[in-house]
């Protein structure tokens, strides 16, 4: 890797994605079995009502902010050939631009170059990131947004970081964890106890973030609503809150999710036996949100991008749907994490880590197979016992993550003492 | 009333006796004779029971249609050509801005179908509404209590008339506000007489002495005129007429028979939760005209759902051997379990890929195949089951041909329209329909199995969730905890150095 320089990555990567671009066009053309991402249809149909004047959310299943549509306006031109696969270049190009960023927050961590380049290639280089964004999907325009919120809280531009996060929670609701995490990590100098913490927590960097972030969030919501009505609020906001997700996915919830939303026949041999009114479904957030929200945002003063990978971890693991593509969330921050971690300096370590996250992935995968395609009823326990598996090494992984972001901490502070010492 | 009962001999059937008909002044006997039977009851707004009065007084347009899926078996099927895919389809066309009320709870009182409002239980085609139910065995369910309403409690002729027609093959009922007339239509398969062997015996009588009932027993007339029909035999008008008289009738008809073009379906396997019906087409390598399009009319209900953005896709479509798309109306939500759908389902109607099969054909002559792709919702979990039975009805697969002569169809005395397809079509347009072949069932429909979550370890999965839940979180937490008290405990020491 010595020997490469920043553009010869960004080209290796370039090309990379290209190489996918066209293979996908390829398969696209000459197989049934279609390369494109079916929310690429998705989004070039919503694209294709807005430039009829009409609303995005005529295409069933669009549930993004209206702005996505405007963006891929361009794959509604002539001739078609070209311009479909423009959002699929859009969303390679905000992939290559996020790993570019990651080189430069990196490098202002005081990495050098090189290693910069090393731990940003998982992204640059990955090839699961380069299929994702040039097979359609809007993650990767998600991963840019994360990390220029990052570089531009590092870079002290206070209006900037306040109007990405507007944005990225406009854009997809998540990036709202990071909010508290941004607050704390602008402490001013100085404020060593709690109680000068407290008293002096509203400074004017703070204020300003907030209403900027507020300001363009609530901005971009009241002109989305004023263009589109209910459905935009019903789709990009309501939906997520309200919808079902029966369906089978990645979450530990999900099987649950299934029994307490379908109507419930009692069992004749046992007709005292009733669902119980227990309802962890929906205090699902309350974990999630405490976890990631709340408590992690308590590590951002210390290290902020891996207190953020921390966070988005947490509330993948802990959310009631999870797809494969929410693994992309967390994925793009994890170059930051990654240089501080025990799971590469003990490799044993991170080689359990990274063969029991995959297998686990795998054996709900393999359940979820015979059930979609071979129609076994893999339900219980299978498919709901993999998902716990899934869950629970993602816990043990968190575990870790958290416990080397603490000794980070722990270490700041030795630093400190050995400061004072000097003294 | 207006009655009026036809015999259709099949031309093959040379050994009918000599003495099966028997006309007496208010009788017509009739004794081992095999023919389709259609009986035809033509009422009068007036006439009607006046709970169906106030059915039909919300329409401007009525039909309800069951056809049993069963094999009509006939080689020659006259004009009785058209069928439906198994089950119950009622299209209504309201009165002006009517609700249609009285049809909903019609529908959900006498035929178990549920139905809050027309509104939520039918599937709109602009202000024509429709609804399917794929249930071959509710027509005799329908019609006991409907004979006790219809008939009161002590006539038994009447009763036994009215639950008659639950071995029907296929059940008309046809209201129109312009006529204001009630048409109810049975056919009975050639197989199905009532005597040994499938043979009709039975004594056709008029109902009151004044009263008449026309009957016909038909055979192929020969050579029909061109998109026509043409049919010989006697007629008789039974209550007036002395003698049977012969007769030949020729008459334009909108559904003809595709000689020897068969079709079978069923899903491939394992199905999944995405199974596909496959159907194989026996059609010979020809067209019935130049121009005509072969054409697979289905009716999609729940469980099973279709795509229609993946029906879009030409490329995919060609693939599976469908030309293109035609239709798709009703509930095609992509997400929605069974439990939070009103609507039955969707009906689609494709245009098969012919050119692509004969050009194929010239080389193999091996019969055509099409696929439909299809998609499960998640149905309710239960307790002592593990899985769902879920049929799907094959569909009518026929040949669309233009007609070159606009000649009137609806002179035809056997003429049957809005089937639920033909709106698709010009409206001079021939059908030439293929016959489902049955071999392995006795019902045109295929099954499957749908998965469904097994409810009886319910305790297990929601105090087994939150235990993995509660652990996760748990641990999370404890290590958040620990490295706080580390941190905290080292800027204690370094205050209490300061």
């Amino acid at each position: 890797m010595a020997g490469f320089s920043v553009t010869s990555v960004l080209i290796l990567s370039s090309l990379l994605r290209l190489t996918f671009l066209f293979y996908g066009l390829y398969q696209d053309a000459t197989s049934v079995f279609k390369y494109t991402d079916i929310d690429y249809l998705v989004f070039t149909d919503a694209a294709r009502y807005v430039s009829n004047f009409s609303s995005p959310y005529l295409r069933e299943t669009y549930r993004y902010t209206p702005l996505l549509s405007w963006l891929l306006l361009p794959t509604t031109f002539q001739p078609q050939f070209l311009w479909f696969s423009f959002g699929k270049l859009l969303f390679a190009v905000g992939d290559i631009l996020a790993g570019y960023l990651i080189i430069q927050v990196l490098q202002i961590y005081g990495f050098t170059t090189t290693r910069a380049m090393k731990y940003a290639s998982l992204w640059l280089l990955n090839p699961m990131v380069a299929t994702i964004s040039t097979r359609g999907s809007s993650e990767g325009l998600l991963g840019v947004i994360v990390i220029a919120l990052l570089w531009s809280v590092e870079k002290r531009r206070v209006v900037l970081s306040g109007a990405i996060l507007g944005f990225a929670v406009h854009f997809k609701i998540y990036p709202f964890i990071y909010a508290l995490s941004i607050l704390l990590w602008m402490e001013p100098p100085n404020q060593r106890d709690l109680a000068s913490k407290i008293k002096g927590f509203i400074t004017k960097d703070r204020l300003v973030f907030s209403i900027t972030a507020l300001t363009t969030f609530m901005a971009l919501n009241i002109a989305m609503y004023a263009i589109y009505g209910h459905p935009f609020i019903v789709h990009t906001f309501l939906h997520h809150l309200t919808r079902l997700d029966h369906r089978h996915n990645f979450s530990p919830y999900n099987t649950l999710l299934y029994l307490k939303s379908s109507p419930f026949t009692p069992d004749p041999l046992y007709p005292a036996i009733h669902l119980s009114d227990l309802t962890i479904e929906r205090l699902a957030f309350i974990p999630q949100l405490l976890i990631s929200a709340v408590l992690l945002p308590l590590y951002a003063k210390e290290d902020l991008p891996s207190t953020m990978f921390a966070q988005t971890f947490a509330f993948v693991t802990f959310n009631k749907v999870v797809t494969s593509q929410y693994f992309m969330w967390y994925l793009v921050l994890l170059p930051f994490y990654l240089g501080r971690s025990r799971l590469l300096r003990k490799p044993l370590m991170g080689g359990l880590a990274l063969g029991l996250w995959v297998i686990t992935q795998g054996l709900w995968l393999g359940q979820a197979y015979q059930l979609e395609f071979e129609g076994e009823n893999t339900f219980w326990p299978g498919l709901w016992g993999a998902a716990a598996a899934f869950f629970l090494v993602n816990c043990w992984i968190l575990g870790i993550v958290v416990t080397d972001i603490g000794q980070t901490v722990s270490r700041n502070v030795d630093d400190k003492q050995r400061a004072a010492a000097r003294k | 009333m207006k009655r009026r009962i036809t015999f259709l001999v099949s031309p093959q059937e040379t050994d009918t006796p000599e003495d099966a008909l028997h006309l007496t002044k208010d009788s017509l006997k009739i004794k081992g004779l095999k023919a389709i039977r259609e009986d035809r009851f033509t009422l009068t707004f007036e006439e009607l029971p006046q709970f169906v009065k106030d059915v039909v007084k919300q329409t401007e347009e009525l039909h309800l249609r069951f056809d049993n899926g069963r094999n009509y078996d006939a080689k020659w099927k006259g004009p009785f050509a058209s069928r439906l895919p198994l089950g119950v389809h009622i299209l209504a066309l309201p009165l002006r801005e009517s609700k249609m009320a009285n049809l909903c709870s019609f529908i959900s009182k006498y035929a178990d179908i549920p139905c809050t409002s027309i509104e939520t239980a039918f599937i709109s085609r602009g202000r024509l509404k429709q609804l399917y139910v794929p249930d071959a065995a509710l027509l005799p369910n329908i019609l006991k209590p409907l004979a006790n309403k219809i008939c009161g409690p002590s006539k038994k002729v009447c009763k036994d008339k009215v639950s008659a027609l639950s071995t029907a093959t296929s059940l008309d009922l046809k209201y129109n506000a312009t006529s204001q007339t009630l048409d109810v239509n049975a056919i009975w398969a050639a197989a199905d007489g009532n005597a040994k062997g499938g043979l009709w015996d039975v004594q056709i009588t008029t109902d009151t002495p004044d009263s008449k009932v026309e009957v016909g027993v038909l055979t192929d007339g020969g050579k029909p005129p061109e998109e026509g029909i043409s049919l010989r035999g006697k007629l008789v008008t039974v209550g007036q007429d002395d003698e049977l008289k012969p007769a030949l009738v020729s008459f334009p008809s909108r559904h003809h028979a595709r000689q020897s073009s068969i079709y079978m379906a069923d899903f491939n396997r394992p199905t999944g939760l995405h199974p596909k019906l496959e159907v194989t087409l026996a059609l010979g390598g020809s067209s019935p005209a130049d121009g005509c399009s072969l054409n697979a009319y289905f009716t999609v209900p729940q469980p099973f759902f279709v795509d229609p953005y993946q029906l879009e896709d030409d490329k995919l479509m060609k693939s599976y051997g469908i030309n293109k798309i035609k239709a798709v109306a009703g509930e095609t939500d992509l997400e929605a379990p069974t439990w939070a759908m009103s609507k039955w389902g969707a009906l689609v109607l494709a245009e098969l890929d012919f050119e692509q099969y004969l050009s194929k054909w010239e080389k193999k002559r091996s019969p055509m195949e099409f696929t439909l792709p299809l998609h499960l919702r998640y149905m309710p979990t239960h307790p002592e089951k593990h899985s769902e039975p879920a049929t799907l009805p094959w569909p009518m697969v026929f040949w669309a041909c233009p007609s070159e002569h606009s000649s009137k169809m609806s002179t035809n005395p056997f003429d049957r329209i809005m089937l639920g397809y033909e709106e698709y079509f010009p409206e001079e347009t021939y059908f030439h329909h293929l016959t489902p072949k049955l071999i392995n069932s006795t019902l045109s429909r295929a099954s499957l199995e749908v998965p469904i979550l097994n409810s009886v370890d319910s305790q297990y999965i929601e105090w087994g969730t939150m235990g993995v839940i509660v652990i996760g979180f748990l641990w999370v937490f404890g290590r958040i905890v620990t490295s706080f008290i580390g941190s905290t405990n080292k800027v204690g020491e370094h205050e209490k150095k300061e």
